[in-house]
């Protein structure tokens, strides 16, 4: 029996191909937005690397394209770990409640099984405004800049990602959560540049700085939750 | 030439191991500096290139004196760090990111490095971090806006390295929004006030102090042929934005930190200013304001970990945290390291006889010259409002104490060398063409 070869795969998740992918990577964006559960978000995230790899294919030879795939992988592991170590946000076992200054429980709303904290209703909020400035900013612009006659979907995912990108940024003040938006801004952008520069010295380079920020965003979240700064 | 690639990380690596021990991460840093430097200087001072990983890196002859500069500048810093000992990041990390940054300035093409000044920049992050414990978002504030560069810088080198001539207004139109990111402007000033707020004065003087030279290298070196008339505007607006800011954080302050903030938004927004003059003058000005805030940051560096030994922080009694007043009548027994951290704001802030008013005078009257007098008027006011806060605070650091309080004092031999360092600081504000020769021949450096 042979182990499926790169373009094994690719054949046989072909059916993804395009739109699919696009709308997919899209749904993975507000995932990550909106999921208060950080389990959800890093795997979310990691579905995300996958679909772009199916996006990647389109612009990148397949073997270089999922190599930016396998990095994805990697930052979702660094920072999977991370969270595990720091009890996905939560306080560690041996610290009681009263303790811990820093942390407290957030305030959260009953909808049907579901106790959604406060917070989550605003980031639904703001994704339903970005959603809409996405939806505006396909219908307007023509096109990428300096790319000519690239594909809707491709377009829908670049600025996808980039906008919620943005947005996971902006409304996050906690670090893993900002190196979540991160990434995906990171990635909305490497998808546009794959289509200028195909390179695989630019690509190396890429996947450097990727990992990089992945522990450096390790370190910040460990040091939040650093049992002195729940304490204190 | 590997030296000044490889050396830095071998010593982050090293100082790394030894950070559970500050004041010998700190010494051993210091080394590390000096022999850097000490190497660099041994390089031949012609211009010349390798090939590595199938790029070329060029040290031409202005680099090396920007990185004897910074490297002059990291082994200050480091000095002070044994002083004033600091957490276990600060040092690996600003060795580890001038590796990077040397990568960043020496690599051709340039579009790969700016991927080694946003490597450099995210390091930085930890050294913003510096090992304390649920402080994390200066660091998370300047990583994001590191990354948010990335985009605008990368396109812009990608069409100056491919497309050359016939992108010139592209490539000067992509940078200044990358530009003004990484120069803190307004909206993105938020990465500089958090610093300030959550990161200890030595973080200042690498990011603010040292750091700064190489971003703005990049970032004048992409707008070589100088900015479009609709460029010129939203610099200008983002300027005028900024200073607003920089005034309100200044009227509103209660805490030396955000007199800090405010101040170092106000000179950082002359660096963007000079984005919109014309290539001739705003690169060596741009050098001059830059070496200014060095030596300004520094200084005020300096008088402000003194001040917080001696319990100071603190304007008023409002701003005071706890139950006692520790500012009260810090002025009485901390003279001299008052008088340090007066002069650090003053010159900050760019008043006349300090070592700031250079740089500044040389803004505002760029400034003035070209017509933009509300850009001008806005400058003078974040510098009178500098100066208006620090007299507000006075009466309460002059205050009698309570005679109850037993708070520490100066020693003498510490005012003796704080008298020493304010008579430098003093001769350099006025007999500034020691420095200011230093920074033309530096700014000439990078010309043509």
């Amino acid at each position: 029996m042979n182990f499926p070869t790169i373009f094994d795969w690719l054949e046989r998740f072909d059916f993804l191909r395009g739109f699919p992918a696009a709308l997919a990577v899209l749904a993975t964006a507000v995932i990550i937005v909106l999921a208060w559960e950080w389990r959800v978000a890093i795997l979310a995230l990691a579905a995300q690397y996958l679909l772009l790899g199916l996006l990647y294919v389109d612009v990148l030879d397949p073997r270089l394209a999922v190599t930016k795939v396998l990095v994805g992988l990697f930052v979702c592991l660094i920072l999977a770990v991370t969270a595990g170590q720091v009890n996905w946000g939560r306080l560690p076992v041996d610290v009681l409640p009263e303790e811990a200054e820093q942390i407290k429980a957030e305030q959260r709303i009953q909808i049907g099984p579901l106790a959604v904290p406060v917070s989550g209703l605003l980031r639904l909020a703001a994704a339903a405004i970005m959603f809409l400035v996405v939806w505006v900013l396909m219908d307007r612009a023509a096109g990428l800049p300096l790319l000519a006659d690239t594909a809707v979907y491709f377009e829908l995912a670049v600025v996808g990602l980039l906008a919620f990108g943005l947005l996971a940024i902006a409304i996050s003040p906690e670090p893993l959560r900002m190196g979540l938006g991160v990434f995906m801004f990171l990635s909305g952008f490497e998808l546009y540049f794959s289509a200028l520069e195909q390179s695989a010295a630019m690509l190396a380079m890429l996947a450097m700085l990727n990992l990089l920020l992945a522990v450096v965003i390790s370190y910040l979240v460990q040091r939040r939750y650093a049992v002195p700064a729940l304490l204190d | 030439m590997s030296i000044v690639l490889l050396g830095p990380l071998l010593a982050a690596l090293i100082t790394g191991f030894a950070s559970r021990w500050r004041r010998l991460t700190a010494v051993l840093g210091l080394l590390a500096a000096i022999v850097l430097w000490l190497l660099l200087r041994a390089e031949p001072a012609i211009s010349q290139s390798v090939v590595l990983l199938s790029r070329a890196l060029v040290l031409t002859p202005g680099l090396r004196a920007l990185f004897l500069f910074l490297y002059a500048g990291l082994a200050g810093l480091f000095a002070l760090a044994i002083l004033f000992p600091q957490g276990g990041k600060l040092i690996p990390a600003s060795l580890a990111a001038y590796g990077f940054l040397a990568a960043a300035l020496m690599i051709r093409p340039s579009l790969f490095g700016v991927l080694f000044l946003v490597m450099a920049l995210g390091l930085l992050a930890l050294a913003v971090q510096d090992d304390r414990a649920g402080a994390v978002q200066g660091g998370v504030r300047y990583l994001a806006l590191a990354v948010l560069s990335l985009p605008f810088l990368l396109a812009a080198t990608w069409l100056a390295d491919t497309q050359a001539t016939a992108a010139g207004g592209i490539v000067a139109r992509t940078v200044v929004w990358g530009g003004l990111i990484l120069l803190a402007a307004f909206p993105f000033h938020v990465w500089a006030t958090t610093v300030v707020r959550e990161a200890s004065p030595l973080v200042w003087l690498l990011l603010f102090g040292l750091v700064q030279f190489v971003v703005m290298r990049f970032v004048f070196g992409l707008v070589a042929d100088g900015l479009d008339g609709e460029m010129v505007r939203l610099v200008e607006l983002a300027s005028a934005l900024t200073l607003l800011v920089a005034l309100l954080l200044l009227l509103t302050a209660v805490t030396l930190n955000r007199v800090v903030g405010g101040l170092l938004l106000a000179d950082m927004t002359c660096v963007v200013l000079l984005l919109g003059q014309s290539p001739a003058v705003n690169w060596e000005t741009a050098v001059i304001v830059q070496m200014a805030r060095f030596f300004s940051v520094g200084v005020l560096a300096v008088g402000l970990l003194l001040w917080t030994r001696f319990g100071g922080g603190a304007l008023t009694l409002a701003g005071e945290v706890g139950e006692q007043p520790r500012c009260l009548g810090i002025a009485r027994r901390a003279p001299l390291s008052m008088l340090v951290l007066l002069f650090g704001c003053l010159s900050l802030a760019g008043l006349p006889l300090t070592i700031g008013f250079g740089g500044r005078w040389l803004a505002i009257s760029l400034l003035a010259a070209k017509g933009a007098n509300m850009l001008a008027l806005l400058l003078l006011a974040t510098t009178g409002a500098g100066v208006l806060v620090l007299l507000r605070a006075l009466p309460y650091w002059f205050a009698l104490p309570d005679e109850a309080q037993h708070q520490p004092g100066e020693g003498r031999w510490l005012q003796v060398l704080l008298a020493g360092g304010l008579l430098l600081a003093l001769w350099l504000a006025w007999q500034p063409q020691v420095w200011l020769a230093y920074a033309v021949r530096l700014a000439g450096l990078f010309a043509g």
